[in-house]
């Protein structure tokens, strides 16, 4: 079962997920993160500890990224894991597998 | 459970079976179709069970196909001790997927896993965590296609992952153009567990079937589209060509059960239409309705046929049965099957299935000889155990035939007075003698095994046969074996139905039972016999007035209906005739349950209620009641 966990630094949230992000799990992310998305002026998505993801997740990530674009908040993925690298891969998602500033 | 995990499971199971009655032919000598065949069933359940998510089967799985791969690159041959493993190894499959449906742990066997890694000489190579790409044979012919997936909304929901299908699908294809969309609301109304996926893709190297098979689980809910976009330079194989010969699409039974439902709906709607036409008398309507209840009829028959399924399935699930019981008891016993394509309702195949492996199992274990014994008695050290199917006068009769000892009167008789079942003085006929293997309890076997059990199985396997409304018969021969006979209904369904009447209550016998009507007067002999004079032959009858106790005078002329079960006929005398019915058969209410000769209950035209006559029931009364008259 997938956790988040929000901290906020002024205006920037991270969120970080941990553990099996799946369908199972959706319950209880897409309000947290629809929350943070609510005040944030930056989300930072923190993925280090993500220990599986499957298609439920990529697309919640993709609608979290979605929701930021459509409110002009600065969306960043940290750390992905090998397990989101790999689905990253898999579905050639590029801005899901590493940090686009970091990236450029 | 999610809709896609039970089929997986119903399809596993399938496969299973396939698996075995393979590897139980190949054990009679091995050819290429046989062992791709039971290769594509292990290399199957493997890759669906990736598709899953069960990772313990198909770690296991592989271990088979491993071998399997072997047996078919020509590099193991399969001796009795490989089939041996190898059906352990199925049924290891078996359970594991047992537990996985359960929920519950599923227990290892490192032993096992061990001696087919050992058995495919393939020690150093690892099992892979997920399917492995693995040669279809025959090859279909590859090809590249453009491939559109619409995933349904309810994708994720049900339990399947998209993202483990592409996975999947990597491994046997060259995937390329990949274009990922998701047409998610970027607001609150996005449904995190709805699926918004829509996949567009060129996939390489691969066939259809390949295709179609990686979004199998999903093409129910889903819009999946796959377009060659390579003319294929190949021959035409024999595989396309029975692609295009057998066309199959999956209907969860219950669809099946609510179509014959409305079915019988319709039967009575329309039943009651032609009542109400025929009392206007307007001969153009009258035509009509029974154009349109000609047409009722055929839909009854093609709906009533999508529920007939063959027995032969069935039948073969018994080959492993006498394999195993074969090696347990030393003995040597072929079995042979026959009228495998005779077709029977999917409902009493299902419900036969338990009675049938108890025949089967008391034929084995008490019945055939082992070879010392057969051989001192002048037989081939072989025995014999046939199992047929037939149709015959509206019923399917199922055989379980061996050429074993036969039942031993005596000791019959003897365990029967032991048991206080019987007095020491009674006087039976052979015919009640060897029907006291039906009483609960009762066994003759000298030794209790594992294989048939403590003799608490044959008054079951009559219960369920009275259940389906079949009669068990037995024939034995001391000596020379033994036939169990089952008789059984095609349909529990809906039936032709004959309706007549007596006293003020409407009767229906099926129609395919009624050998003739005639008046009662002219043939009757000798009434106090209850015994009618048919051209010779004589027929014992019962008056149904009596029998289930109508009040009311007779009518001056009374008729009789012959009915005929297998050998058997019986005079039902009834007050008046009324002619051929469709009926649709309702369980009868708690108030007649227990009236012996009774089998269901109909609703007519009119609203009325009709009662379905049983009519094996009513023979074995008829018999009784003259036994005790004579006595």
């Amino acid at each position: 079962m997938g956790t988040i966990r929000l901290s906020n630094e002024g205006t920037a949230v991270t969120a970080v997920l941990e553990g099996e992000i799946d369908v199972a799990s959706m319950a209880d992310l897409q309000p947290s993160l629809w929350g943070a998305l609510q005040t944030a002026k930056v989300l930072v998505v923190d993925l280090k500890a993500v220990e599986s993801i499957d298609l439920s997740g990529v697309q919640l990530l993709f609608w979290a990224r979605a929701v930021a674009g459509a409110r002009a908040i600065r969306f960043q993925v940290r750390e992905p894991s090998a397990s989101v690298l790999s689905a990253a891969r898999v579905l050639e998602q590029a801005w899901l597998s590493a940090d686009p500033e970091q990236a450029s | 459970m999610t809709p896609a995990l039970e089929v997986f499971f119903d399809e596993a199971r399938e496969l299973l079976q396939a698996l075995e009655t393979g590897l139980l032919a190949l054990e009679q000598g091995t050819d290429a179709e046989t062992v791709n065949a039971v290769f594509r069933a292990a290399h199957t359940i493997k890759g669906s069970a990736g598709l899953v998510g069960l990772e313990q089967v198909v770690r296991f799985a592989h271990s088979m196909e491993t071998v399997l791969d072997q047996v078919r690159g020509g590099h193991l041959g399969l001796d009795h001790a490989a089939i041996s493993r190898l059906l352990e190894a199925k049924d290891h499959l078996r359970d594991l997927l047992g537990h996985a449906e359960a929920g519950t742990a599923s227990p290892s066997d490192p032993a096992l896993s061990e001696a087919l890694v050992h058995l495919a000489g393939l020690a150093a190579r690892p099992a892979p965590s997920a399917p492995s790409p693995a040669p279809s044979a025959p090859s279909p012919a590859l090809s590249r296609f453009h491939v559109r997936v619409r995933f349904g909304p309810n994708v994720l929901r049900d339990g399947m992952d998209p993202l483990a299908m592409l996975r999947f699908l990597e491994k046997r294809a060259t995937v390329s153009k990949l274009a990922v969309q998701f047409s998610c609301p970027p607001d609150a109304s996005f449904e995190a567990e709805r699926c918004y996926l829509t996949l567009d893709f060129e996939a390489a190297g691969t066939s259809r079937e390949v295709l179609d098979e990686t979004f199998e689980f999903v093409r129910d809910d889903s819009e999946l589209s796959v377009e060659p976009i390579a003319v294929r330079t190949e021959q035409p194989t024999l595989h396309d060509s029975q692609g295009h010969a057998e066309h199959f699409i999956k209907v969860h039974a219950d669809k099946l059960d609510a179509l014959v439902n409305l079915v019988g709906e319709l039967v009575i709607a329309g039943a009651t239409s032609g009542l109400l036409a025929a009392r206007t008398r307007d001969a153009a309507l009258i035509e009509s309705l029974s154009a349109l209840n000609h047409y009722v009829e055929d839909i009854r028959d093609s709906a009533l046929g999508l529920r007939m399924v063959p027995i032969g399935e069935s039948f073969s699930r018994f080959r492993r049965v006498v394999r195993d019981a074969s090696q347990a008891l030393g003995k040597q016993i072929e079995l042979e099957v026959r009228g495998g394509d005779t077709e029977l309702d999917k409902a009493m195949v299902d419900r036969l299935a338990d009675p049938l492996l108890h025949l089967v199992r008391n034929a084995l274990d008490h019945g055939l000889e082992t070879p010392e014994v057969r051989v001192a008695k002048g037989k081939s050290p072989t025995g014999h155990l046939v199992l047929e199917a037939f149709q015959e006068s509206g019923s399917v009769v199922v055989e379980v035939r061996d050429d074993g000892g036969g039942l031993p009167r005596a000791k019959l008789v003897k365990k029967a007075i032991e048991r206080g079942l019987i007095a020491p003085t009674a006087q039976l006929t052979d015919e009640e003698i060897v029907k006291l293997i039906f009483v609960p309890g009762f066994s003759s076997a000298e030794k209790v095994t594992d294989l048939s059990g403590r003799g608490v199985g044959m008054d079951v396997v009559k219960r369920n046969v009275d259940e389906l409304r079949g009669t068990i018969d037995v024939e034995s021969v001391e000596g020379q074996g033994t036939t169990i006979r089952l008789r059984l209904p095609l349909t529990l369904a809906i039936i032709d139905g004959f309706l007549f009447r007596v006293a003020k209550e409407s009767f229906i016998v099926p129609l395919d039972l009624v050998r003739e009507c005639i008046d009662l007067m002219p043939v009757l002999e000798s009434e106090h016999n209850h015994r009618l004079d048919l051209r010779r032959e004589a027929v014992a009858f019962i008056r149904l007035r009596e029998l289930f106790g109508l009040s009311g005078e007779r009518p001056g002329r009374e008729s009789v209906i012959v009915v005929e079960y297998g050998d058997r006929a019986l005079g039902l005398v009834v007050d008046r005739l009324v002619g051929a019915s469709q009926t649709v058969i309702k369980p009868l209410g708690p108030l007649f349950r227990n009236t012996k000769g009774l089998g269901g209950s109909t609703i007519l035209g009119s609203g009325e209620v009709a009662l379905i006559l049983d009519v094996p029931q009513l023979l074995s009364l008829a018999e009784s009641t003259r036994a005790s008259r004579a006595a």
